[in-house]
């Protein structure tokens, strides 16, 4: 009773929590994050769930269609179990699009910090080294990246990372440049804070959001890069399953057998398209203005 | 005043350039083994490696050796092909050509599907076609284009066989415009898919905030008619919005038409880098890399003192 008529005590939120209220308040938001939920869950319990080895010939049959006996997706053109390389191809798309969104993020903050909050010179050498950057379309400096270290996991991760580098790094820069001139910023630096302190404990906690949501609008697209990476035969080598490799290997038998094709063509689809939609719905709660 | 303006965009242009002719030098560098071989490929004899050192300067010191390369390159020698022993030049030029032709009718497809749904769907945001606009929108901005040119091919070319599945030409007796019309049709729908998705929603978006504004209101008090509305009033304000837009688009529409190629078989520049890529012929790589990147780089220059001109005689008006 007494409970219900105290007032909250006056102790102010974290911006932290206060953040995770808001998202977690917003219904569309939510269930989108459970559908990707779902799907780390399946990357993660791969070996659980998935029903037969996906590295091993399991069906009597290569390109077995949908829904053939003990194998529900079919079986790929090595008679592999179509289902089993789709799960875990799941592992490796959320590994090569993540790990070097966060990567990059990580980076691209500490960069756009330091330009941002320098000015000057150091701004201007940065912006002018970005500017080569933007002048490869993102797949051609992917592909280049990606040709000249040669094939492989790493390979493809450091390229989404160096894709993705100036693009991130650009953001964090402005969004520096807009919390610098705020009054307690200033208020920090004519107290004689020093420059690591005012940077780390006002400017940084002020500046990561807009860094954050941009990153998170990136991911769908490098899912689709990466997979592109994989198709031409960029990526982990056969016969670990990838989806852009398995859509590959899937063209070959197209004629026949087109769902060899399509199902990991479609995964690819979806979780970009999931990730598209996580992060327009994190654009338009944080800064409804850029929505469209 | 406008001499300035043109004169700063290429000083900026000039120090790209410059920056990209040293990521496709360095690309040399991180090719995996020695130059030479890389170069020459893994058959080649000792002495043909040495003639080759002495020639790219390949023992100085590497400022040396970007100079004598970008001498080379401005003149035209890209170096010789392994795969094909051709002139790298002689290589890319008519694939740059067969590329452009490709590219061209995606962005003709991808600006007009683009715009016309874009302004469908902001005429009346919130109805039917708008929500399955939005969806399609969605759904193909998430494509690879790699995937859904297989698609296209399963049914297109066959299933129904409206179209050939690959190649520009017929194999025997062909060539002539409407054998390779028919042949581009698949390749440019699938190169145009993700841009003209992301031009639908932005052209919405622009077109949503126009007919916001107070003279379109104006102007529909009056009693002028929506198709009129949107035709004269609008889309004259929205003009250098949406060329904004498109610039912006061709990063993506360029990597499309990469992937497009090895998919459909197109002999142009994006099949020449992915074979250049899988035989480690190097030198292809970097003469490809460059003629991309210098395009991409010339086109925005154009987009952005075309934009600046609009944006001035708009000020004028």
């Amino acid at each position: 009773m007494t409970a219900a008529t105290n007032p909250a005590p006056l102790r102010p939120k974290s911006a932290l929590s206060e953040t995770m209220a808001r998202l977690l308040g917003d219904k569309p938001l939510v269930r989108l994050l459970i559908c990707l939920a779902v799907l780390v869950l399946v990357a993660v319990l791969a070996p659980v769930i998935s029903p037969h080895d996906p590295l091993k010939a399991v069906a009597d049959l290569s390109n077995m269609p949908i829904g053939s006996d003990g194998l529900l997706l079919g079986s790929d053109n090595q008679a592999r179990d179509l289902l089993a390389r789709t799960i875990y191809g799941t592992r490796i798309s959320l590994v090569v699009a993540i790990v070097p969104t966060v990567a990059a993020t990580t980076l691209s903050v500490a960069i756009g910090l330091l330009a941002g909050y320098a000015g000057g010179r150091v701004d201007a050498a940065l912006m002018a080294v970005l500017d080569v950057f933007f002048a490869f379309p993102i797949v051609l400096l992917a592909i280049a990246v990606a040709g000249v270290m040669g094939p492989g996991l790493l390979t493809i991760m450091v390229s989404i990372f160096v894709v993705l580098l100036p693009y991130i790094t650009r953001v964090a820069r402005t969004s520096t440049m807009q919390v610098t001139q705020r009054t307690y910023v200033e208020a920090a630096r004519s107290a004689g804070a020093p420059a690591g302190a005012i940077l780390v404990r006002y400017v940084l906690p002020n500046m990561i959001g807009p860094v954050l949501v941009y990153a998170t609008t990136l991911i769908g697209l490098m899912i689709v890069v990466a997979s592109g990476l994989s198709f031409l035969g960029l990526g982990v080598q056969p016969p670990t399953a990838d989806w852009g490799a398995m859509v590959a290997e899937g063209s070959g038998v197209l004629r026949g057998s087109p769902h060899v094709t399509f199902v990991p063509g479609a995964m690819i689809v979806l979780t970009a398209l999931l990730f598209n939609l996580i992060g327009d719905r994190l654009r338009d709660l944080f800064d409804p203005r850029k929505g469209s | 005043m406008i001499v300035h303006a043109i004169l700063g965009r290429t000083a900026r242009v000039a120090f790209v350039l410059f920056g990209v002719s040293v990521i496709v030098f360095g690309l040399l560098q991180f090719a995996p083994g020695d130059v030479a071989t890389a170069l020459l490929g893994p058959q080649a004899s000792d002495s043909a490696k040495e003639l080759l050192r002495e020639q790219l300067g390949l023992n100085k010191p590497i400022v040396t050796q970007y100079f004598l390369w970008l001498g080379n390159t401005l003149q035209g020698d890209f170096g010789v092909s392994i795969i094909s022993r051709n002139t790298v030049l002689g290589e890319v030029v008519p694939r740059f050509l067969n590329s452009v032709l490709l590219a061209s009718a995606a962005l003709v497809i991808a600006i007009i599907l683009g715009v016309t749904v874009g302004i469908a769907s902001a005429a009346r945001a919130g109805g039917f076609f708008d929500r399955t606009s939005s969806a399609s929108v969605q759904v193909f901005g998430a494509m690879p284009p790699f995937w859904l040119g297989l698609v296209l091919v399963y049914f297109f070319a066959l299933q129904f066989r409206w179209f050939p599945a690959t190649g520009m030409t017929k194999t025997f007796g062909g060539g002539d415009a409407w054998d390779i019309a028919n042949h581009l049709v698949l390749p440019a729908v699938t190169a145009a898919a993700a841009s003209a998705a992301v031009i639908v929603r932005m052209v919405r978006a622009v077109f949503l905030e126009v007919l916001g504004s107070d003279y379109i209101l104006v102007a529909r008090a009056r009693g002028v008619r929506s198709w009129r509305l949107l035709m004269h009033h609008a889309l004259p304000n929205c003009m250098p919005h949406v060329l904004n837009i498109i610039g912006l688009q061709l990063g993506y529409l360029i990597g499309g038409t990469l992937f497009t190629e090895v998919v459909f078989a197109w002999p142009g520049i994006g099949q020449l880098l992915y074979k250049a890529i899988l035989g480690r012929d190097v030198a292809v790589v970097q003469a490809c890399v460059l003629f991309i990147a210098l395009s991409f780089v010339l086109i925005n220059l154009a987009v952005d003192l075309i934009n600046d001109f609009l944006a001035r005689k708009m000020r004028q008006s």
